[in-house]
């Protein structure tokens, strides 16, 4: 068990800057994924802490000891690769084992871990096949298990589940949270996938042109995204954004984009608000806080509903305001119809104000 | 739905290549055969003498010796080509492929290796020739050792060195061969499984004999087939730099072949040498064709 620390991490690639100026710290015991969109550089963060990429410049740690110039064998580290990566000519038990001879393991020992670890991941009657002869979710599943023999200080994770399929990766994800919290070992999670962020990570670590964005639980990254690309990336569908200027509307300061105007949230309203004033904001506000209106608060629009798009227990409309356009997640029973008018109201207090020009989220 | 087989049309497909084979490969192949049991005498069929042939030819000092240490014979000699030839090849083939793999002009390095690919077996048997020539003034080899003091060996005028000698030229003209076959089985392994073996704890030579060596075995077996099949048939680099000479200590068997045949008009006893030939190959061709069979299944 062990903490990892990135201090000032760089990393170039002739004149790309793939990871710049990255500083975190994963805990102890910790769940850290790594999230952005492709070549945002967190693979390529990971693979620094493997040691399979040497930083240009800056300092790792794994536990209290600098690692950058100790080779991957010796960092004391496991790493699941996206193909899984399962030597071919070896079987299920070799694969396994493979990485404990290396290091000298006694044979009744190197025994015991290959049954606890199969009989942990249902892979127990699998051991005599050769990787071809495996499926998809089985070889996932070797290759977390030649992770778990090793019994290292840190698992690296790089989308080790975006080679399943739909259904199986809901499932292998619980599975992977269920091992989590069996053998605790501190665990970097690398995957563009946002929902597999929000649901695996204890904190979320989201980057995009290697640069850190926010490093935050998944709720905090949900309630109070640091910028305008955290706000978009986190939350399917994404939250809505339309431009505006704050203005000072009958004694209220609101955000008017020329043809619909609607309040700040009550924590941006104060003095963050009047310092806005007059100036270019980018209002967001989420699928799920706008409401079929049913009296229950919220400030209320007429909306034209384009599209509508049934998903069972809740309907997405693409909704039209006078020309600003949105989406919104309501109730099948809303009763909303392609081309006709349905009041809305969006829960405000919910919103979120960034700065057009730096993209930062403003705040009182 | 499955439609009926039309034969006519099959038949009419295969037609060509079935004739061309006949003619060309069943005919001779069981002609010679035939031979080999014969007299022989002008190449046509005449004196059948039964296993007369083959008796000559294992009893003929020339094909095969082994009362002395180390044998010798043309026999012998295949077998110590085939042990040398192969075996060098494969192995400076792999480090040249693995090392240039690593390197940013791979591309020249294999072009520049694959070169004597492109130059006939009689063209560089003439270019190794000079290379080899006793004289230092001529000798590219004897003028280097010349440069140390060394006095002028003959490289392919003594019996003890002659055969390492071709061999030596047979390797050169090879080992671009096997290393742009290595080289693309290398490139075919995935980065990310000799990666996982480096953070499993394996260093590079763990690497490379545990990870990489298992993964080219199969493309690294084509090759020692075709090498071997290669020595089996080789003649020309021979006929051209010694003749067989000096004596007869550099022959082989394809070389005695021809020399028996159409040099000594011996066709009874060429035939029984190239009968023994294809007795030889057998073996490799039927593990290769049993190979590719269990690759198709697969």
């Amino acid at each position: 068990m062990a903490t990892v620390r990135l201090e000032h991490i760089y990393k170039k690639f002739g004149d790309v800057i793939a990871v710049n100026d990255l500083s975190l710290e994963i805990r102890d015991e910790e769940f850290l994924v790594l999230v952005g969109p492709s070549g945002c550089g967190k693979t390529t963060a990971l693979r620094m802490v493997a040691g399979l990429e040497e930083q240009t410049s800056g300092d790792i740690f794994i536990g209290d000891r600098l690692v950058n110039d100790v080779p991957p064998k010796d960092r004391d580290i496991a790493m699941v690769f996206q193909n899984y990566a399962l030597y071919p000519h070896m079987d299920v038990t070799d694969n396994l084992s493979f990485g404990l001879k290396l290091w000298h393991v006694v044979r009744d020992e190197i025994k015991r871990r290959i049954e606890d670890a199969a009989r942990m991941l249902g892979i127990d009657r699998l051991l005599q096949r050769k990787p071809r002869e495996l499926s998809g979710g089985q070889r996932q599943r070797v290759a977390l298990g030649r992770a778990i023999v090793r019994e290292p200080k840190v698992f690296l994770m790089d989308e080790p589940l975006s080679n399943l399929d739909a259904k199986l990766r809901v499932q292998t994800r619980a599975d992977l949270l269920k091992l989590h919290q069996r053998v605790k070992t501190t665990t970097i999670y690398v995957t563009h996938d946002q929902v597999e962020a929000m649901t695996m990570g204890d904190r979320i670590a989201v980057m995009r042109d290697g640069l850190l964005q926010q490093l935050d639980t998944p709720e905090g990254l949900y309630a109070s995204p640091a910028n305008l690309f955290v706000a978009g990336f986190i939350g399917s569908p994404p939250m809505n954004f339309f431009r505006g200027t704050v203005r000072q509307v009958d004694g209220q300061t609101m955000v008017d984009t020329g043809s619909v105007r609607v309040p700040l949230p009550p924590r941006v309203a104060g003095g963050a608000a009047r310092a806005a004033l007059g100036r270019e904001v980018v209002y967001g506000i989420r699928p799920e806080d706008i409401e079929a209106q049913n009296g229950t608060g919220g400030w209320p629009v007429r909306a034209n509903i384009e599209v509508v798009e049934y998903l069972g227990n809740e309907v997405q409309v693409h909704a039209n305001v006078q020309g600003v356009t949105f989406v919104a997640r309501l109730s099948p029973r809303a009763g909303a119809r392609v081309g006709e008018d349905l009041p809305l109201s969006l829960h405000t207090e919910r919103a979120h104000v960034f700065d057009a020009k730096t993209e930062d989220a403003i705040s009182g | 739905m499955a439609e009926k087989t039309k034969w006519g049309t099959v038949l009419l497909f295969l037609l060509p290549a079935i004739l061309l084979l006949l003619f060309f490969l069943v005919y001779p192949a069981l002609y010679t055969v035939l031979l080999s049991f014969d007299r022989g005498r002008n190449g046509v069929l005449g004196e059948f003498v039964g296993l007369d042939n083959y008796v000559r030819v294992f009893s003929d000092q020339d094909f095969i010796n082994l009362s002395t240490f180390p044998p010798s014979g043309a026999l012998w000699n295949n077998v110590v080509w085939i042990i040398f030839y192969t075996s060098f090849v494969i192995f400076l083939g792999l480090i040249i492929a693995v090392i240039a793999s690593r390197v940013r002009y791979e591309s020249v390095i294999k072009a520049v290796v694959f070169l004597p690919m492109a130059i006939s077996a009689t063209a560089l048997a003439v270019i190794w020739k000079f290379v080899y020539a006793p004289d230092a003034n001529i000798g590219l080899l004897n003028a280097i050792l010349a440069n140390f003091g060394v006095s002028p060996i003959s490289w392919l005028g003594d019996q003890g060195i002659v055969n390492f000698a071709l061999i030596a030229v047979g390797i050169w003209a090879s080992v671009g061969f096997a290393t742009v076959i290595l080289s693309a089985a290398l490139k075919s392994i995935p980065a990310e499984i000799t990666e996982a073996a480096r953070v499993e704890g394996a260093n590079e030579l763990q690497v490379f004999f545990r990870i990489t060596i298992p993964m080219v075995s199969l493309p690294m077996s084509v090759l020692a087939v075709t090498l071997i099949v290669n020595v089996i048939k080789l003649f020309d680099l021979i006929y051209v730099m010694t003749g067989g000479g000096p004596g007869t200590s550099s022959r082989v068997i394809a070389f005695t072949m021809y020399q028996q045949a159409f040099s000594a008009g011996q066709y009874g006893f060429g035939s029984a040498v190239a009968v023994v030939m294809l007795v030889l190959l057998l073996p490799i061709m039927i593990f290769n064709v049993r190979r590719f069979r269990t690759q198709a299944v697969r």
